[in-house]
């Protein structure tokens, strides 16, 4: 067995360990609770008669976490009919509660007390005056939404709804970030042991090393440039609408940015002899990733939170668009580099 | 400044700018930047090319009178 291959089979193992282990820590733990009836509403009136459906049932979460919860509640026929449905705690208080004809919503984060019981209620709302006595009873604001009269028929319907309890575990953000930053430096190190040569010497030259001196140089003039810009926008009390730690990592990111495309340009960025085809696929593949996480979280309406762009949702976007630039200045490399050889 | 002096000595031997990078041990690319005077090598690469061109250093790297 060559060394090489020694070397690939422990990072391999590694990798496969610290996914196996990092993994479950930063997921959360998920319970909860459904149900599904069917009933008739006839002149505006739930037969047979009740007010909080059977089987709404109650949990007990086992840890004193933030719970965060997601309903979905759907009807047949579809438009309807509209229900409250609501959470409230041993002593009776309401800890969530929310309104609508047919939703798959998430609440913000609730600070659930461990090993005590709540109690979910699920009301039919039947006529326009029971919605607007149950908004006014069940919310601060008591705002009532504009809600068409058509909601409220007589008919036969048939509802279910999921109530979960997520249970976050204690940092799982910084857990996940220090997973992704092991795994990155892991897949690294497997692409640099892959595209190694032992037999030819894989260095940069002397104006491989001075062109890439000028490349930090550009790039930390533009981080200043970035951080001062930003400076003068909270100066003028000017908001962006993103994540604080989305906003710092753009400032990287742009650093990074042009590092790549003056080391890229002046070709600096790969050394003499190296396995260039072997980082181009490790690059498309961890682009690809980044990328397809990133529209994952745009597609789950977790980008953006509350008009504002969250890290979370938007951090591996950006990182695929950064891998997606050095792709392209790549190409134009390539393309220029093949001009001026004709 | 143009170094016509080592492009002149490289097309004598026949080389490329890839056969002078790889025998002297740096990119095609510098090689070139030293030929367009968009970039002055180190005492030691200017010695190295010396040698691969069998060339003293004023030969290649001195500039001519009027230059």
């Amino acid at each position: 067995m060559s060394k090489k291959f020694r070397k690939l089979l422990v990072l391999v193992i590694a990798l496969v360990m610290a996914i196996a282990a990092l993994f479950p820590l930063s997921q959360s733990r998920e319970s909860g609770s459904y149900f599904e009836d069917e009933f008739d509403v006839v002149d505006s009136k739930v037969v047979p008669d009740y007010k909080a459906l059977p089987g709404g049932g109650s949990f007990i979460p086992d840890k004193d976490v933030y719970g965060f919860y997601r309903v979905i509640v759907s009807s047949e026929p579809e438009d309807g009919i509209i229900v409250g449905f609501c959470v409230k705690d041993s002593a009776g208080n309401q800890v969530f509660c929310l309104t609508g004809n047919s939703y798959d919503a998430e609440s913000t984060m609730l600070k659930l007390k461990a090993n005590e019981e709540y109690t979910e209620e699920f009301e039919v709302l039947t006529s326009k005056e029971s919605y607007e006595k149950y908004v006014k009873e069940h919310f601060d604001d008591g705002e009532i939404g504009d809600i068409d009269e058509s909601f409220f028929k007589d008919g036969h319907y048939k509802v279910n709804y999921r109530i979960e309890v997520k249970e976050r575990v204690k940092h799982a953000r910084e857990i996940s970030l220090i997973a992704g930053f092991i795994i990155g430096i892991l897949l690294v190190m497997i692409a640099v042991t892959i595209a190694k040569n032992d037999e030819i010497k894989i260095e940069y030259d002397e104006r491989q090393i001075a062109m890439q001196g000028k490349s930090y140089k550009y790039a930390f003039f533009a981080m200043l440039g970035y951080y001062g810009f930003w400076m003068l926008l909270e100066a003028f009390s000017i908001s962006i609408p993103a994540s604080k730690t989305l906003l710092i990592f753009l400032g990287v990111a742009v650093g990074i940015a042009v590092m790549l495309t003056n080391s890229i340009m002046k070709d600096a960025y790969f050394k003499l002899n190296e396995n260039r085809k072997c980082f181009i696929g490790f690059f498309i593949f961890i682009g690809i990733l980044n990328i397809g996480i990133g529209v994952m979280h745009i597609l789950r309406g977790t980008f953006i939170d509350n008009g504002v762009v969250t890290a979370s949702g938007s951090l591996n976007l950006l990182c695929g668009l950064l891998i997606g630039y050095l792709l392209v200045l790549l190409l134009i490399k390539k393309i220029k580099d093949k001009r001026d050889e004709e | 400044m143009k170094n016509l002096k080592l492009k002149a000595a490289r097309a004598s031997f026949d080389m490329s700018q890839q056969d002078l990078a790889d025998k002297v041990g740096v990119s095609r690319q510098t090689i070139n930047a030293i030929e367009k005077g968009d970039y002055n090598p180190t005492i030691n690469l200017c010695i190295a090319i010396c040698k691969a061109l069998n060339k003293t250093l004023d030969e290649l790297f001195w500039e001519n009178e009027g230059n």
